[in-house]
């Protein structure tokens, strides 16, 4: 391989290299953390973690609908005097709300809606805790009431309905501000793209209990007994259909009875709970013939069997199955045109014959980086991402969690994001990009300098020293510098390619310049021919004995070891006799014969 | 030199991996920074069941993220490792670390199932923070712990329990569903085979660069030398744990590095090719 080519070869290598290290400039580190996968079954990957707290609010969202949703099982519970599961529900909301809490100030979210939010749910538990104090304190009286009036302990019970009467007035006022609360929180809700209804049923829910601790003689209470046996026939219930998928409404309807001495009659005005898997879903009054016929929709529930019953504060219903069959789901996923930031709107939708509301979304671009957004009521969603320079591959996932649908997956949408941005640049990256090129183009300049001083010295020039310079590479005209004295009358000793042979070149140097001159032009014609074919690099700094010895393997090497010895004995043996210069224009003869002439 | 480097990037690409727990795997999930903290001259790897029974007294042989079904032999050097009064830590959930246990005679067991918990170190419920309980520990334990995806236990003295809001997330909702009971779980429990200590932690991901390294994680740090420091030698078990596997090129490279044979092999192909070169001039 000639220099040049080799050169070549180098700078080809030389620029791959760089482009290689200006790629793993743009997508840095071969096993960073955090372009890493985000988790495998044994582990999460915590720094994709760190980063998704980034997306904070999206992230709480969940967690914001769990809190809002907390007040409607608690309202119904108290409504019908369980005292024990609204405690429970009570305490359960208390710890979510603290987690809540702790969360916007771990997240350092200053967003004033789910700051107010976090507010606005706060007081409506307070207010429920009231309720249900209350509640329990006058049952309690009641209780008391009922014994001192049987024992006709007349001082004992004025002081009990006093007792009743200062409770009561505790409860004077709270309906009113926790339907300011339900409102804000309604208000926030539908911002974030929260389902609020649960909260607005607690509503109704705290107005009655509000008014039957306000006007006990309008309603009679009756302490609920926390451990119905089920299926009493105090109160029935069916449903249709038994089978539904998601968003298919379920129709759920009794009649409730209660008992008068020997006589069954139907239960007016009596409230009626309906539970799915043990969490109240609605709640309900009989009509005048004690008739209820409640309606809810199939949604956030999972795909199975699940039980459905109905409570009176008296009375539990037998328990029915309600079968719920998985849909397939169906993602889609556009984006935007990319703005000079680099930022995309992700836009799409979750659909399964309905939209799929409050769905958590998940977008994975180039199978690395994560983000979770939610769906609005329309089963939409947008999401604004910053992609860095250079080609990225997006997909939206919907996982189906919690819904009775199957998960699915966008098809894979591929955005480019260019190099060039707008005024507000990364200067460190340009910084890394100008110094690459300005290394690419300085390694570039020097290697250009070098191979045209390596030109340079090919060429002879008019003062050239003693030393010859031979180019045996190119074959089409061979230099040769002629000895110091003929510097003054310059001759031309190179020979002429097409014109001499290697016995004519030696004879017009002979008659030019002598014999020792002739000698020594043959031999550099000679060692450049036999360096070219061994690639002997460097043979003029080799003396004539050790290119002798370097010349191995061919045939032509003995001739030339031959003419090497002569050569020796012409040129530096002092006088020559004309037996010497015979022997040594045969030497030639037959070293140019073994080596095949001009066409070697 | 354009070579060289490119040969040198090239081996330190080919020399690392990404198998879960391997020793040899700088991402998130290799426990490379976990190996190269170790004290060289107190660690020895246990490749053989043979050499437990040579070790000195008060030995600690760290066993993480067993994955495949010990023979016998192994678990009989276990067993007889423990009853002469060392000690096993063995962090496992979803591997076969179960099985070792009941070879070995343990009466603790690893339950299947996620924990998840609102007390949670990172965005998520599965990276739960685990506290000390009141039990007295043969080792010496942080303040609490930052586990990812670790498994409730049963059985033992539990010496770790996670925070009451805790749950065994079954479904894999990471959310408290019905038939989910919140509460404490045991993550750390310990036990005594003969003279010998067992003890067993519900998860191995504390091993992992991004559960080892990172500043707020120092508890799991400082958890975790102070294992390895106790006192007595530390072995580190290649025989059932996933650290062993090194798989594609870095298993190549790292038979070429510890196998004095094939270095010496190595070493003369290299010296073969560099007087080939020089013969050829091309050097």
């Amino acid at each position: 391989m000639n220099t040049n080519a080799r050169y070549a070869v180098l700078a080809l290598i030389v620029t791959g290299i760089l482009l290689i290290l200006a790629h793993a400039v743009s997508t840095p580190l071969l096993y960073s953390l955090e372009n890493d996968i985000f988790s495998t079954p044994f582990h999460d990957n915590v720094e994709v973690l760190k980063l998704q707290s980034l997306n904070s609010t999206t992230d709480i969202l969940p967690q914001l609908q769990d809190i809002i949703d907390f007040p409607g099982p608690i309202s119904l519970n108290i409504q019908i005097h369980d005292a024990a599961d609204a405690q429970r529900a009570l305490d359960l909301f208390t710890k979510n709300q603290v987690s809540l809490k702790n969360l916007i100030v771990t997240l350092d979210m200053n967003q004033s809606e789910i700051q107010e939010l976090e507010t606005d749910t706060g007081q409506q538990k307070e207010i429920l805790d009231t309720l249900l104090n209350t509640s329990v304190t006058l049952d309690s009286l009641q209780t008391l009431e009922i014994q001192y009036r049987d024992e006709n302990n007349n001082d004992m019970l004025t002081t009990v309905r006093l007792q009743g009467d200062a409770v009561r007035k505790r409860v004077q006022g709270l309906d009113e501000r926790y339907r300011n609360s339900t409102e804000k929180i309604t208000g926030i809700a539908t911002k974030f793209g929260l389902d609020p209804t649960k909260n607005q049923e607690s509503q109704k829910a705290v107005d009655q209990i509000t008014r039957e601790i306000e006007q006990p003689e309008s309603t009679a209470r009756i302490p609920v007994t926390t451990s119905l046996i089920p299926g009493e026939e105090r109160i029935s219930l069916f449903i249709r259909p038994e089978t539904g998928v998601y968003r298919d409404i379920i129709e759920c309807m009794g009649l409730s009875l209660t008992l008068e001495g020997n006589t069954t009659l139907r239960a007016q005005g009596q409230p009626i709970l309906l539970y799915v898997d043990d969490n109240p879903v609605s709640n309900v009054t009989t009509d005048t013939f004690g008739y209820y016929d409640v309606k809810f929709p199939i949604g956030r529930i999972l795909a199975g069997n699940h039980t459905v019953y109905a409570r009176s504060p008296t009375s539990r219903s037998v328990d029915r199955t309600l079968t719920v069959i998985p849909l397939d789901s169906v993602t889609n996923l556009t984006l935007s045109k990319p703005d000079p930031e680099g930022n995309v709107n992700c836009t799409g939708f979750v659909m399964a014959n309905y939209p799929v509301a409050s769905a958590s979304v998940q977008i994975t671009w180039d199978q690395s980086h994560v983000i979770v957004t939610k769906t609005n009521a329309n089963g939409k969603f947008m999401q604004k991402i910053q992609l860095s320079p250079g080609v990225h591959t997006m997909i939206a996932d919907f996982y189906g969690d919690g819904y009775p649908l199957n998960p699915s997956e966008s098809d894979p949408v591929v955005v480019d994001i260019s190099f060039i941005r707008g005024v507000d640049m990364d200067y460190g990256r340009i910084a890394l990009i100008i110094s690459g090129i300005g290394l690419f183009l300085l390694f570039l300049g020097a290697a250009v300098l070098y191979l045209r001083r390596m030109g340079q010295r090919k060429i002879p020039s008019s003062g050239a020293s003693r030393d010859t310079e031979f180019s045996a590479e190119t074959g089409s005209e061979l230099l040769l510098t002629g000895p110091v004295g003929s510097q003054q009358n310059p001759v031309d000793d190179s020979m002429k390619a097409g014109k001499e042979t290697l016995i004519t070149y030696y004879t017009r140097i002979l008659r030019e310049q002598g014999l020792s001159a002739a000698s020594r032009s043959v031999y550099q014609l000679l060692a450049g021919r036999i360096a070219h074919d061994l690639h002997i690099r460097r043979h003029k700094t080799l003396t004539a004995r050790e290119m002798s010895r370097n010349c191995r393997g061919k045939p032509y090497c003995g001739a030339f070891a031959r003419f090497v010895s002569v050569y020796e004995r012409v040129r530096y043996g002092g006088q020559v006799s004309v037996k010497d210069q015979a022997v040594f224009e045969t030497a030639i003869d037959s070293t140019e014969e073994q080596m095949g002439g001009e066409d070697h | 030199m354009v070579i060289i480097a490119a040969a040198f990037i090239l081996i330190v690409q080919l020399s690392s991996n990404t198998v879960e727990f391997s020793r040899y795997n700088n991402g998130w999930n290799g426990t490379s920074s976990f190996f190269s903290d170790l004290d060289r001259h107190r660690t020895t790897d246990i490749s053989d069941p043979g050499t437990l029974a040579t070790q000195p007294d008060n030995t600690t042989l760290l066993i993480i993220a067993p994955y495949r079904d010990p023979t016998a032999k192994e678990l009989a050097a276990y067993g007889e490792f423990l009853k002469k009064g060392n000690t096993i830590f063995l962090a496992d959930d979803f591997g076969t670390g179960d099985e070792i246990l009941t070879g070995i005679g343990s009466t603790i067991s690893i339950l299947p199932g996620n924990l998840a918990s609102l007390d949670e170190q990172y965005p998520d419920p599965y990276t739960i923070v685990a506290y000390p309980s009141s039990e007295e520990s043969p080792i010496s334990l942080p303040e609490d712990l930052v586990l990812n995806r670790a498994a409730p236990l049963e059985g033992g003295a539990p010496l770790m329990f996670t925070s009451v809001m805790s749950w065994n997330d079954i479904n894999g909702d990471r959310r408290l569903n019905l038939g989910e009971e919140m509460g404490t779980f045991p993550v750390m429990a310990t036990e005594s085979i003969g003279s010998g200590q067992l003890i067993v932690l519900s998860d191995p991901s504390i091993f992992i660069n991004s559960m080892y390294s990172p500043e707020e994680n120092a508890n799991n740090r400082n958890f975790i030398q102070n294992l390895t420091t106790r006192g007595g030698p530390v072995l580190i078990d290649q025989m059932n744990s996933r650290t062993a596997e090194a798989g594609g090129f870095s298993e190549i490279f790292h038979l070429t590095k510890t196998t004095v044979i094939v270095e010496i092999f190595i070493i003369c192909l290299l010296m073969l090719g560099t007087a080939w070169a020089w013969k050829r001039k091309m050097m």
